[in-house]
Formats: C-alpha cells, sequence, structure tokens
C-alpha cells in the first residue's frame, strides 16, 4: 500500500467510523429524550389522577367519620337522657357501662390523610425527578449537540399559596399550626 | 457517556499506522485496535455501571428439606497422545490410546428452603435437623459408579409448628437510583453518628436476626415471630421486614438510618423505634420504598401508641403479620429505569489511559507481525 493510498484509506475509514457514530448517537438520543417526553407526559396525568383519588378519599372518609358522629350523638343523647331521668338508684351501673365513641374512625382519617399526601408528594418528586433527567439529557454534553432543537419541558406542580408565598419571600411566618 | 469518545483514540492511532507504516499493514489488521479499544470500553463502561447499580436484598422462606449426599466416583473416558521417535531422534504422533480416569465425587450436605434455595451445611448441622424433623429417609441414585457407590439421605421438614425453620437469604438486584442523580437518591451519612445500623450477616447458612438492637424483655419472642413472618407472611408476598430499636437516641437517628440505608431496599419495610434506658418507647419512624403509603403511616400509629410504655414488640409484629399481609406491595424497581448512571471521572480517565495503551499494543503488533501487503 503506497503512502497516498493509505492516506486516503485511513481519512475513509475514519468518515466511516464517524459519521456512523453520529448517526447511532443521534437515533439512540432522540429515543431517549422521546421516551423521557412520554414518560412525562403520562406522569403529568397520572398525577392529576392521583390528586382526585386524594380528595375524594379524604372527603369520603370524613363524611363517614362525620356521620358516625352524628349517629353517636343521636343515639348517646337520649340514652344518657332517659337514664338520668330514672334517678340516681342506677348511676354506678349506668357509669360502668356508658357507650364509648369509637375514635378510630378520626385515626383511621388522619392516617388516610398523611399517607394520600404523602403519596401525592410521591408522585409529584417522580415527575419533577424526569424533567429533571430530561433537562440533563439536552442541557450536557454530548446531548446538547444532538438534540439542540429540543426544548425543556414545562411541568405543573401542585403546591399551595401558602407555600408559594414562602418560597417567594423566603420567609416563614405562620408556623402556628392551630391557627 | 464522554466515556465513549475514547473511541477517538484507536481512530488516530490507526490513522497514523497507515501515515507512518504503509507498508507494513493490511486492511484488516486496522480493524484491530478498534476492535480491543470497543471492547476495553464496553467493560469498563457497563461493569462499573454494574458495580454501582448492585443492590443485595433479603428473601425470607422456610426450610423444607435437608439432604446428604455420600461420597462416590466414576468412570470418566480419557485419551492420551501416543509418540514414537523415529530413526532422525524425532518425536512422531502415532495416534491415541485410550484409558479411563477416576473422578471422586466428595461427600456433602445441603439446606434447601420453600424459595427452590440450596445451601452448604456441615454434616453436624444436619444431623442436628434430621433430628429435629425425626425425618432420615434414604433414596438410591442410582449411580453408575466405580467403586463406591454414593446416595443420599433426606430429612424433610414435618410440617410442625415448633419445628419451622425460618431459612433468610441474599440475592442481587439493580437499584439505578442509589448510583444516580436522582431527587429520589438520600445524602451520604457517617454511621458513628448515630451508631447506626449495618445489614446483619447470614449465619448457618440461613439465619439472620430480624430486631437489630436491643429490644428489652420482649425481644427475643419477638425475634421468633418476625423471622416466621419474614419467612410466610412477608415472602408470599415479596416483602421483609426490619425492627432497628435505638436506645437514648433522638429522633433524628431515624431519619440517619433512612439516609444510610437509601430508604432500604425495594421488598423492605424498616420500623425505627426510639427508647429509653428502661426500654419505653419514645419516637417511631418507618420507611420503606413501597408506595402504600397508609402501611407506613399505620405502623407508626400502632407503635406510637405505646409511647411513654415499655416497649412491646411481640405486640407490633402480631399486628404486623394480618396487615402485611392485606396491604403490603414491595416497589417495582423498574419505575426507576430512567434515571443515568455516569461512571466515575476516576473510571472515564482509567478507560482513555487503558484504551491509549490497548491501541499502542495492538498497533505494535500490527506493525511487527509478519503480515504485509507483500506477504
Amino acid at each position: 500500500m503506497d503512502r497516498k493510498k493509505a492516506i486516503y484509506a485511513g481519512l475513509a475509514l475514519v468518515l466511516v467510523v464517524l459519521i456512523g457514530g453520529y448517526f447511532i448517537m443521534s437515533i439512540s438520543y432522540s429515543n431517549t429524550e422521546i421516551r423521557l417526553r412520554n414518560q412525562i407526559a403520562a406522569q403529568q396525568d397520572a398525577n392529576a389522577v392521583v390528586y382526585d383519588k386524594v380528595w375524594k378519599v379524604i372527603a369520603q372518609k370524613a363524611q363517614v367519620t362525620e356521620k358516625a358522629k352524628d349517629s353517636f350523638k343521636e343515639m348517646y343523647v337520649p340514652l344518657m337522657e332517659g337514664r338520668y331521668a330514672r334517678g340516681g338508684s342506677f348511676m354506678k351501673w349506668i357509669k360502668e357501662h356508658n357507650p364509648q365513641f369509637d375514635f378510630s374512625l378520626f385515626k383511621d382519617l388522619m392516617n388516610s390523610i398523611e399517607a394520600l399526601r404523602a403519596e401525592f408528594a410521591n408522585v409529584q418528586i417522580r415527575l419533577r425527578d424526569l424533567k429533571r433527567e430530561h433537562d440533563n439529557l439536552i442541557g450536557t454534553f454530548p446531548g446538547s449537540w444532538f438534540l439542540s432543537d429540543r426544548k425543556p419541558i414545562k411541568v405543573q406542580l401542585v403546591t399551595s399559596g401558602q407555600t408559594q408565598k414562602t418560597f417567594e419571600t423566603g420567609e416563614e411566618n405562620e408556623i402556628n399550626v392551630f391557627k | 457517556m464522554t466515556i465513549w469518545f475514547s473511541l477517538l483514540i484507536p481512530l488516530i492511532i490507526v490513522f497514523g499506522l497507515l501515515y507512518f507504516f504503509p507498508r507494513r499493514i493490511v486492511w484488516w489488521e486496522l480493524g484491530i485496535p478498534l476492535a480491543a479499544s470497543l471492547v476495553i470500553i464496553s467493560v469498563c463502561k457497563y461493569g462499573t455501571e454494574a458495580v454501582q447499580t448492585r443492590d443485595t436484598e433479603y428473601w425470607g422462606g422456610w426450610l423444607t428439606h435437608t439432604e446428604y449426599y455420600e461420597a462416590w466416583d466414576e468412570k470418566v473416558s480419557c485419551r492420551r497422545p501416543v509418540y514414537r521417535t523415529d530413526s532422525k531422534g524425532n518425536s512422531v504422533f502415532e495416534g491415541y490410546q485410550h484409558f479411563y480416569d477416576v473422578d471422586y465425587h466428595s461427600h456433602y450436605w445441603l439446606a434447601s428452603d420453600s424459595n427452590g434455595i440450596s445451601k452448604n451445611i456441615s454434616r453436624e448441622h444436619f444431623e442436628r435437623l434430621a433430628v429435629k424433623f425425626n425425618s432420615r429417609v434414604f433414596v438410591d441414585l442410582h449411580r453408575s459408579y466405580h467403586s463406591i457407590d454414593g446416595d443420599k439421605y433426606v430429612a424433610r421438614w414435618n410440617g410442625q409448628e415448633e419445628t419451622f425453620t425460618p431459612f433468610a437469604s441474599t440475592h442481587t438486584y439493580e437499584n439505578r437510583v442509589q448510583a444516580s442523580s436522582s431527587l429520589f437518591n438520600f445524602p451520604n451519612v457517617d454511621s458513628k453518628e448515630y451508631g447506626l445500623f449495618e445489614y446483619p450477616e447470614i449465619l448457618g447458612a440461613y439465619t439472620c436476626a430480624h430486631i437489630l438492637g436491643q429490644g428489652g424483655p420482649t425481644l427475643a419472642a419477638a425475634e421468633r415471630k418476625l423471622s416466621v413472618l419474614n419467612a410466610r407472611v412477608a415472602a408470599s408476598r415479596q416483602g421483609w421486614v426490619w425492627i432497628l430499636v435505638f436506645n437514648n437516641k433522638p429522633f433524628q437517628a431515624g431519619i440517619a438510618q433512612q439516609n444510610y440505608w437509601k430508604s432500604g431496599n425495594k421488598n423492605e419495610l424498616v420500623i425505627n423505634i426510639g427508647v429509653d434506658s428502661q426500654f419505653n418507647v419514645q419516637w417511631c419512624h418507618v420507611f420503606s420504598w413501597t408506595d402504600v403509603e397508609k402501611l407506613k403511616i399505620d405502623t407508626r400509629s400502632q407503635v406510637i401508641e405505646q409511647q411513654g410504655k415499655p416497649l412491646d414488640l411481640v405486640k407490633i409484629v402480631d399486628w404486623l403479620g394480618p396487615e402485611i399481609k392485606k396491604s403490603w406491595a414491595r416497589k417495582q424497581f423498574a419505575d426507576f429505569s430512567y434515571p443515568t448512571v455516569e461512571p466515575p471521572g476516576w473510571m472515564v480517565a482509567l478507560t482513555y489511559f487503558l484504551t491509549l495503551i490497548v491501541s499502542l499494543g495492538t498497533s505494535a503488533w500490527v506493525i511487527y507481525n509478519d503480515f504485509s501487503p507483500e506477504n
């Protein structure tokens, strides 16, 4: 092989490898970006479903608990009035057999609120994490080179006005939990 | 991804080969530095990623049977080349002479669990289990032996509750979160700060502690109950429960433990309980990857009911059994297949260095071997 031919052959080899590598990496990066984009869109929809579940479960459990409280009140007040109206001879016996309100419904409601809130927080973190992955993909080299035409995705995170105000001002003033 | 750019090294070297040594190389030799570099880069990239994402979880099960395989031997065919020396003193191959060898297989003892996992145990261990199960059945293996006929003895669990033997084993799985910059990852913490717990070792082939720390008077009974729970209920629902008892440690110890264990393995529910020196419950922190948040909250509520009272671990484990059976579902780590895992900087540098060495080495071979356009 003479030198001139060898140089041409070398250049051809380098070009083939570089063009082939570029082509394969372009496809790979594009597919990864599209998969992430679709995953983010799906997670955004899933978050709405989870949020809907959070409120429906909490609201309905609260309704059941309220109804149980009212039912107990309806049963308890006349019962006590009736017993006390009879006089004091059965007082000791009545005291020992007073019906007790079952607070487990309130405890269950409280636990459900915390659990569902945690579940919703998890899916929101996952959504933000997917966005982080997408931002890294299109923003860091060599992804930024292959995906220069792709834009960051906007995601909708649900927080409260209180949280937004706190983060805007950088001050957390309302710390009284019973206010 | 930057690791793949090290492929430019062999490309430059190949170009140099063509420029400086065009008469010493043939076309197919150009692929050798490229292929060798590709192998090195792939091994470094995927090998590192496998190590970074590898994690170990515990599986529960119960000992179903134990076996004693007797020693035995067998004939295995073999052939040896035969040579003769000719008149000039050269060695000439004549053919093969057929013989047989005797392979000796040593005796061994195995313990097997309900998941089909077997582990080697000692002879004494086998004997203890055979007595415990009150079982020892001879099984003729009908081996084609040479002079020692080895068969086996099997001792099966007799199904009685008092001889039920939990069997713990460890398995590896891919955990990309721990090696990524995902928001779900946890910060590294110093285990000494709060005297945090390490995962316990499996002793005697299949035994491990399920309650870590000093749990007070109910510890022994609860340990047995929790090991049975992990073997039966948790195993059937792909779960595992740890109870960690922190003596005279603040609530932050529970949070630090979660960071230290990176929220545990994918199948774990970890209950952290803080007690004072009289084993009175002070705090509780429950963590797990499970999406069933209510189980974690309910578990914490159950423990907190004992706040200020002596820790009753048996009561907690008794409550856990039906709850785990009813609502436990482990996290599917396929949900975390998206985080990118990058090799550490030193590994990238090492890959570039190894690629350079391999490219130069193979290029030297290409230059100095006997293949050339003229030959």
